[in-house]
């Protein structure tokens, strides 16, 4: 048990390293990586993006994780935290019968 | 059952006498700007109207106030919570290029309003305008000024009132409300939806002997300019961060200080508890959503990490162009908590 959660711990941080690569190369969030709190919040006050930055961010994280997510699945609740998109990755990349599964 | 005014700000509109803001206004002119730039936050450029949302720390880089700060005109005024510490003497103490500071506690109140509707109880005294005010956003009202910010996850307006006006305004906001089903809402219901929304609170984690970096509040913090606390952190970033703060949905009440242990061994101390919700700093190799098998002592609670926010809030779902609360049963709404043990 204890390895397993090792294990989804890793995978978790790497999902989580993979989104902050979008944020910065592909968003231009002008923070190093490990300035970038998993909970810190993505839109208004906290890493500054705003509605047009959700489309990109959604695109470059298709491109990133070679994912695709079923239209209306990335809701406003999922776009909240670089936590949040990490579920949401980890979702689609588990779902047995593609995006639509998630 | 839930507490008074819980419901309100949940699913209406909920009003709070504000007494845990401090309120001050700097002016006199460079010196103002100097004694704003003792904030965290790397962008201090203000435009009239905007508010930014921003920390004070102290020498060792510990939060001492939760700050919003506006601009209004030559001068700026700040709206903090703080963990105790007499704010105005702490600006006095560190004012620069002979900026002068105004309590505002004796002069003005503070009136909050949080609720998925709170936007449309307030329109009906302002007008129509504040539908469209961004979040982060000031107008003057009423001698004073109206802040479009909250800590709910709903919508929340936080306005600065002077005394002789203040009453008169609570009193409308009260008179129309009844047709909102308006309701008090304590400090207590707040910090319960702050807990539930990942809003920082100063007065309970930020209390602790801690600093942005466990805090995740790193996003509220420049690597680029000199304020209070800046050499601290940066010595701080030679190392890695030892523990990390991370929410917990506890299967019974845990409460702060309480321990918090992994496969037998303490790997963290609750620092904040509410209505099954708890935040606990946990050593960063444990500090990841998702994790079964915490149990918080005395009494080894079992305890699961959650990424937050926790509630997929009303306000994420009302559109104020489309909606109001006299309609508010023909909006979709999911369940407030989804996939969680409540």
């Amino acid at each position: 048990m204890r390895e397993d959660m090792m294990k989804a711990i890793a995978r978790r941080e790497e999902v989580v390293s993979g989104v902050r690569q979008v944020l910065i190369e592909g968003l231009g969030v002008r923070r190093a990586p490990d300035e970038i709190d998993p909970d810190a919040p993505l839109f208004g006050t906290g890493l500054g993006l705003d509605s047009v930055d959700a489309v990109e961010l959604v695109v470059g994280l298709e491109a990133k994780f070679g994912v695709h997510f079923a239209q209306g699945y990335m809701h406003r609740r999922l776009l909240r935290t670089v936590g949040t998109l990490a579920d949401a990755v980890i979702a689609v990349l588990d779902a047995p019968r593609g995006p639509d599964a998630a | 059952m839930q507490p008074d005014g819980m419901r309100a700000v949940r699913e209406g509109v909920a009003i709070t006498r504000a007494d845990h803001f401090t309120a001050l206004r700097l002016s006199g002119g460079d010196g103002a700007w100097e004694t704003v730039s003792w904030l965290t936050s790397g962008e201090l450029f203000l435009r009239d109207g905007q508010v930014l949302h921003s920390l004070w720390l102290d020498e060792r880089a510990r939060p001492l106030a939760d700050v919003y700060v506006l601009r209004d005109d030559e001068s700026f005024v700040v709206v903090a919570e703080s963990r105790g510490k007499d704010l105005v003497a702490h600006a006095r103490q560190n004012v620069r290029g002979g900026a002068v500071i105004d309590a505002l506690g004796e002069t003005h109140r503070v009136v909050s309003l949080n609720g998925p509707f709170a936007w449309e109880l307030l329109g009906d005294i302002v007008g129509p305008d504040v539908v469209s005010l961004p979040y982060m956003a000031s107008f003057r009202i009423e001698g004073g000024w109206a802040l479009r910010a909250g800590k709910t996850g709903e919508y929340g307006y936080d306005l600065v009132l002077p005394v002789d006006r203040a009453d008169a305004v609570e009193a409308r906001l009260r008179e129309r409300g009844v047709r909102f089903d308006l309701e008090d809402a304590p400090l207590a219901v707040l910090e319960q939806c702050m807990l539930e929304n990942w809003f920082f609170n100063v007065r309970r984690e930020g209390s602790l002997d801690v600093t942005p970096r466990e805090l995740q509040l790193q996003w509220r913090t420049s690597r680029g300019r000199e304020y209070l606390g800046a050499a601290s952190l940066e010595a701080q970033r030679k190392e890695d961060p030892r523990q990390r703060l991370t929410t917990l949905v506890p299967s019974a009440p845990v409460h702060a200080g309480d321990e918090v242990r992994l496969w037998g061994e303490a790997v963290g101390t609750i620092a904040n508890a509410g209505d099954g919700v708890a935040l606990a700093l946990v050593d960063v190799a444990w500090a990841h959503p998702w994790i079964d098998g915490f149990a918080v002592s005395p009494g080894r609670t079992p305890a699961r990490s959650v990424t937050p926010p926790l509630a997929n809030n009303h306000s994420l779902h009302v559109n104020p162009q489309q909606h109001s609360y006299a309609t508010r049963d023909e909006i979709p709404f999911p369940p407030l908590f989804t996939g969680l043990a409540r």
